[in-house]
């Protein structure tokens, strides 16, 4: 006997084989090229995901994209498939990534210049790190090479620093919401870290490509809290990078630019120590050097003056010489004493002897 | 900034501070022994200080996957 066959409605099919596809394939991921990539009222997104063999429609809302898409990338969906009210079969696609060097490339290149228009990656825009950070916001996964780098650097090079880190997904689709969260979270505080850094090892471009969501790129950019970006290797360029304050180029980096070296400063202030005593001893010197040029020069002024009151000393005794009685007698001439008046007894004296005589008449001449 | 941190930050300023005073047309010979002995006296505790000093680690609580 025949088994009689299920008879439905047509809404209740499409509803059926709704749920059919809810429970057996609550969200997937599939990867194709875009095709008819088209936006609708600035709101909704409609494109085909193809590949050799096949084609499926596929729906999202534009507020959905993080990435800009165009005809051509390879991509992955994260989407429900859905049987349409129409009786079309359609992906509602959740996210969207591309896959693939260039379609990478290519997302990234858009992004980058959209970006870069409105001023996102402006240098004016950039804040200073501070020089010796209190606290600081980590945002990182803790199991990732990347992370105990940065840590090992900065145990290395400083202390004292309250490290606060926000455990995320740092790559595959769910990372770019998580970080943002993480973002956000420290831009909430009522005590801001002085730094939030964001760490990531190297990897893939795939690996990288959470790093270049249009949302997470904006969220840095518009973080209270000045960005430090240590994100993969040195060649690697995200846009996360170029919107943080400062960009570091691996995790380790990160920690030098970030902290100071202790044993710099150990190196400097023994060497600034070492710098002041030569100071001292050359400014001794220089005033030793000094008070001799002086010495040397009070010691001419003495000389000089001395010399000066010999000459003078000289002049006085040759007038003095001069002034002598006795020159005069040398000369021929005498001293007279007595009372000069006829009849009385005078004195003269001669160089070599002493006369007594009369005065005879005295008359004037 | 930590207490601990500022302090060395402070006494990194001082003895610059000091280390400058040696060079400037203020230096005075006179004073320049007391000078030396209190840059002798940072550079000591910035020594110590930094070899105190300890990094903290906290991992956030709130989890950030919802």
């Amino acid at each position: 006997m025949e088994k009689a066959s299920l008879r439905f409605s047509v809404s209740e099919l499409v509803a059926i084989t709704n749920q059919v596809l809810e429970r057996a394939y609550p969200s997937v991921e599939i990867e194709g090229e875009v095709a008819e990539f088209k936006v609708n009222q600035n709101k909704y997104i409609f494109f085909n995901l193809k590949d050799e063999a096949s084609s499926v429609g596929c729906f999202m809302m534009l507020w959905q994209l993080r990435l800009p898409i165009e005809d051509g990338m390879r991509v992955v969906v994260t989407a429900s498939p859905k049987l349409t009210a129409w009786g079309k079969f359609s992906l509602t696609v959740k996210s969207i990534r591309p896959v693939g060097e260039g379609s990478l490339k290519k997302s990234f290149e858009l992004l980058k210049a959209k970006l870069e228009k409105e001023g996102l990656f402006a240098a004016e825009r950039k804040r200073p790190i501070p020089e010796m950070p209190d606290k600081v916001g980590v945002i990182s996964s803790v199991q990732a090479a990347g992370y105990a780098d940065f840590m090992k650097i900065a145990d290395d090079r400083w202390g004292g620093v309250k490290f606060e880190v926000a455990q995320v997904q740092v790559q595959g689709s769910e990372a770019p919401d998580q970080m943002i969260r993480a973002l956000k979270y420290f831009n909430e505080q009522a005590e801001l870290p002085d730094v939030i850094v964001i760490i990531r090892g190297g990897g893939s471009a795939d690996d990288l490509a959470a790093f270049n969501d249009e949302l997470l790129v904006r969220e840095v950019a518009g973080s209270r809290v000045p960005v430090l970006a240590g994100i993969g290797h040195e060649i690697d360029e995200s846009l996360v990078d170029l919107a943080a304050d400062l960009r570091a180029a691996t995790p380790s980096n990160a920690a030098q630019l970030l902290l100071p070296d202790k044993a710099e400063i150990r190196r400097t202030v023994r060497y600034q120590l070492g710098s002041l005593l030569p100071k001292v001893e050359r400014v001794l010197d220089e005033q030793v050097a000094m008070l001799r040029q002086r010495l040397g020069q009070a010691l001419g002024v003495v000389e000089l003056a001395v010399e000066q009151n010999q000459t003078e000393l000289l002049a006085i005794r040759r007038v003095l010489a001069q002034l002598d009685p006795r020159q005069a007698l040398r000369r021929g001439y005498a001293i007279m004493r007595g009372k000069i008046e006829p009849g009385s007894l005078v004195d003269i004296e001669l160089i070599d002897q002493h006369v007594q005589a009369e005065v005879k008449n005295v008359s004037k001449k | 900034m930590s207490a601990k941190s500022k302090s060395i930050q402070d006494k990194l300023s001082d003895l610059n501070q000091l280390v400058a005073w040696f060079d400037s047309e203020e230096f005075e010979l006179e004073a320049a022994l007391d000078k030396f002995k209190n840059a002798e006296k940072l550079a000591k505790d910035i020594e110590e200080d930094i070899d105190k000093l300890r990094n903290e680690v906290v991992v956030i609580k709130q989890r950030f996957d919802q």
